[in-house]
């Protein structure tokens, strides 16, 4: 059975671009679902379990980090693999992050980057 | 200070590389932006406070969110187009302030928005304001312009 991806991002081009490096990649994904904040994201994983999450950082209506507390405060999402695409690389914002347990990838990004992240990532969920 | 100038360039040739193939190269004077130019402009706040704005060419940012998505560009709409250089300014933003010169410094990156034209921000007098011009040849010309201030904090006897 496939995967179910969601991606968190308030730029459409960027979302498409995710999701387009993602399915150019050919992971066995059913459905790649969309939100353009991070209050929008946590209505949608509540409502539809998700197996991945790829997450701007920079959005309003809750921002990528305060999704992540949410979540982490919650046993069913404890453990949901999130991969953070952002530009903001400040040290102490990238602490922040490794300590919700989420992995970081850079933009702007290299396609074969944003597939190893993501594919080490479905591994582990497969394997969870 | 740092190489603002220098550092503004280098940061726009690379986000404009990776992210969609294009290689915008340096021009010697900055071009003047005509009145279809499109603007955007990010504001951040904290240690450090200002503002980029990048102008284009309709041209330049058509191929722009063209390259960014894989499609064709006659297929995209105006807000898509615009959506696209928005992005790239977040980008070159949360660049610049990972390197050296900004080391230890806690910024906020605020959303880019769409302007009419290219302005700098008017309530930080005294900032830093550097300007680079780029030209793809194929695609069209660009105007980034900078302003970097660290203000003045509460208490301080500056």
């Amino acid at each position: 059975m496939g995967m179910r991806v969601l991606v968190v991002d308030d730029s459409a081009v960027m979302r498409s671009m995710v999701i387009r490096t993602i399915r150019l990649a050919g992971f066995d994904i059913d459905e790649i679902l969309e939100a353009a904040s991070g209050w929008e994201a946590i209505g949608t994983i509540v409502q539809e379990p998700v197996d991945l999450v790829l997450l701007d950082i920079h959005m309003p209506r809750m921002n990528g980090e305060e999704f992540l507390r949410a979540i982490r405060k919650k046993d069913e999402f404890r453990d949901l693999p999130v991969l953070v695409v952002t530009s903001d690389r400040q040290e102490a914002r990238r602490e922040r992050i490794l300590a919700l347990g989420a992995e970081i990838i850079h933009k702007p990004f290299k396609a074969a980057e944003l597939r190893d992240k993501v594919a080490a990532l479905l591994a582990e969920a497969t394997h969870a | 200070m740092p190489d603002l100038e220098n550092l503004l360039a280098e940061h726009v040739e690379e986000a404009f590389e990776t992210a969609a193939f294009i290689v915008p190269e340096r021009t010697g004077e900055p071009p003047a932006p005509a009145d279809n130019w499109l603007t955007v402009a990010v504001d951040f706040e904290g240690d450090v406070a200002g503002r980029l704005v990048l102008c284009a060419e309709p041209s330049l940012v058509s191929a722009l969110a063209g390259n960014m998505l894989g499609v064709e560009e006659e297929e995209l709409p105006l807000d898509r187009q615009v959506d696209a250089l928005k992005e790239m300014a977040n980008i070159i933003c949360g660049n610049l302030f990972a390197q050296e010169e900004f080391r230890g410094a806690e910024v906020t990156i605020l959303s880019p928005v769409q302007e009419r034209e290219p302005r700098l921000r008017s309530d930080l007098p005294g900032g830093r304001e550097v300007r680079a011009g780029f030209e793809d040849v194929m695609e069209g010309r660009m105007l980034a312009l900078l302003q970097v201030r660290a203000p003045v904090r509460e208490g301080s006897s500056a």
